[in-house]
């Protein structure tokens, strides 16, 4: 199912609800201003992509959101809680990232690395180590990793570096997934299955999602509403129907765009 | 891949037994024959008599008096200096870090030295090493300030210029001391287990350290995978860089203290076990202890024995031992990395 299309409803389904709210948000790195005084409202259901230039700060103002950054001026809540009040372990159960990239100097193998996902709901021993690892093993056979589970992590590929990072994703379960370009180093048939098992895996957690991705084609395909953020100027905020368009785009790149349409849908591609 | 690859989610648990009870066993029996060899070499047989039941006379007080506090000073020493590498080597992000490299040895030596060229010995001695210690520790803490997050290459430049400094004082102290004090001056500097008291207290310290870094074991994991993937799973990352800062000087200083700057162990331990049994924490903090405590016992009976009567500065030994053990490791694992 096309969630542009899908019926993007705010009431609870199974499992309880979830909510991001940004209020007079304003975000700085070192000179440049990413944001001022801007709002935003994620609710369960919803599914949000972050389209911009490169250094328009994508990554911070995802940082920001997840609080691993503190802003200049403004209050993030999640649960309706200010990001502040809560303890880092807490949200981790809560909230989740996935970055664009990690680091390695001490390499662990993929199964331990998938592991760490469990963190935030171990005691020192664990003591549901079983079902975890059950879990682990669950994560790396969706994404095609079971093979390579002993494998050191600074031996695998971009893409399955890529997978191994949604894969701990998966484990960490959390209702609230911020995603900074979860295709990178991803070939096609992995990018459509890794956005798929994403998607599916947030709406049965009857989640939220934010991610930051540079192909519009994919935003408009797999997200409800869009932030298009244009560097200096007012950022765009609102569904993707509304927000993706030729002129928007233009707009945002600076560059012009061309519009094709096949199979129901628009696609956007540079001149 | 490590050589024996033991982790906790896919080996048998009984290997993990193995490999504890395999340190400790080596643990006791290489501190057995360190008690028994020597300038009076002891048979073993009577070495553990001696323990159990302290009978009055000769041996008795040799090895009660003198080589047990040697002995058990040198584990304590060996296996605060490995923890304190490990630690430091996650805190730095730097697989070239070990305990000595934030300078905190280097402000040990200097009041150290400074005590023995005013001809104080004994306390004085183990006051200025602890003071010049505990020195170090808060002038790299305040100079790293807090600023925009506790950043790993800040303290590292920080500690090292400061451990610059007191390298060029130590140099200073040396050029201008007697001939006649400079070997004690140099024998503290190179490590030396020989002023080494019973090692008691210490070994409270060293237990305690190892309780608290094995409860921060596994938030160590993440903290080696990222300081944002960390936050993101949960872990308060300054805090615990702080903390983990304070866990490993504190070690650094007590190691110090007992015996001087003993090279090696802190840097090549961690890594030796690295690459026999892997990178998680929760195993590689603990077999570093006993590993290193393992290495400068049987090092420190050595450089007594070798050259009898006279003694060897340890810290000779744990890198003679060392280097051809550490290049074998590292040959036999390349070998295994071939796909």
């Amino acid at each position: 199912m096309n969630p542009a299309t899908r019926n993007t409803s705010r009431t609870g389904g199974f499992k309880e609800t979830v909510t991001l709210s940004a209020e007079g948000l304003t975000v700085r790195a070192g000179p440049k201003q990413i944001c001022r005084d801007f709002s935003l409202d994620i609710r369960s259901g919803e599914h949000w992509g972050i389209l911009g230039g490169n250094g328009v700060g994508k990554t911070s103002l995802l940082h920001t959101l997840a609080g691993l950054r503190t802003p200049v001026s403004g209050r993030i809540k999640v649960d309706e809680v200010d990001l502040q009040d809560y303890k880092r372990l807490h949200l981790a159960r809560k909230l989740g990232v996935l970055f664009q990239d990690s680091q390695d100097t001490f390499p662990a193998t993929v199964k331990e690395t998938v592991l760490t996902g469990r963190y935030p709901y171990q005691t020192f021993w664990p003591p549901g180590q079983r079902e975890d690892i059950a879990l682990a093993d669950a994560a790396l056979a969706q994404l095609n990793l079971a093979q390579m589970q002993d494998r050191q992590v600074d031996t695998l590929s971009g893409g399955e570096r890529r997978r191994l990072a949604i894969a701990t994703l998966f484990l960490q379960d959390p209702g609230l997934w911020l995603l900074d370009e979860p295709t990178n180093h991803l070939d096609f048939h992995h990018q459509i299955q890794v956005l798929e098992l994403i998607g599916q895996r947030v709406r049965e957690r009857n989640g939220a999602l934010l991610m930051v991705l540079h192909d519009v084609n994919l935003i408009s395909r797999y997200c409800s509403h869009a932030i298009l953020m244009p560097g200096a100027r007012q950022m765009l905020c609102g569904e993707v129907s509304t927000v993706i368009n030729k002129a928007n785009l233009e707009d945002l790149y600076r560059h012009p765009v061309c519009e094709l349409t096949g199979g129901g849908r628009k696609y956007y591609f540079p001149e | 891949m490590a050589l024996l690859n033991i982790n906790l989610h896919s080996t048998p648990r009984y290997k993990v037994v193995i490999l504890f009870t395999v340190l400790a066993v080596t643990a006791v029996f290489t501190g057995l024959a360190a008690l028994a060899s020597g300038s009076v070499p002891v048979p073993l047989r009577e070495v553990v008599d001696i323990l159990v039941r302290q009978p009055p006379g000769i041996n008795s007080q040799i090895i009660m008096d003198l080589r047990l506090p040697r002995v058990t000073s040198g584990f304590v020493v060996g296996g605060m200096l490995a923890l304190a590498g490990a630690l430091m080597q996650i805190l730095l992000r730097n697989p070239l870090a070990e305990p000595y490299i934030l300078g905190i040895s280097g402000g040990a030596s200097v009041f150290a030295l400074l005590a023995i060229s005013l001809g104080l010995g004994g306390v004085w001695l183990t006051l200025g090493a602890c003071f010049g210690a505990l020195l170090t520790m808060f002038m790299v803490f305040v100079f790293t300030g807090s600023g925009a997050g506790w950043n790993p290459l800040k303290v590292l430049l920080t500690g090292v210029v400061i451990a610059a400094g007191w390298g060029a004082l130590i140099s200073f102290l040396l050029a201008i001391s007697p001939a006649a004090k400079l070997h004690n001056m140099l024998f503290w500097l190179m490590g030396d287990l020989s002023f080494s008291q019973p090692g008691g207290r210490y070994f409270l310290v060293l237990l305690l350290a190892v309780i608290l870094a094995m409860y921060y074991s596994r938030a160590l994991n993440l903290l080696a995978v990222g300081d944002l993937q960390a936050a993101a799973l949960g872990v308060s990352v300054n805090r615990l860089r702080i903390f983990i800062y304070f866990l490993a000087s504190i070690l650094t200083a007590a190691a110090v203290i007992q015996a001087g700057s003993i090279g090696f162990i802190g840097l090549i331990i961690p890594h030796a076990v690295r690459l026999l049994i892997g990178n998680d924490n929760r195993l590689l903090l603990p077999a570093s202890v006993f590993a290193g405590g393992i290495l400068l016992v049987f090092a420190d009976m050595l450089a007594r024995t070798l050259l009898e009567p006279r003694q060897l500065p340890v810290g000779v030994l744990t890198a003679l031992i060392g280097v051809p053990v550490f290049l074998l490791l590292l040959q036999s694992t390349g070998a295994r990395q071939k796909p």
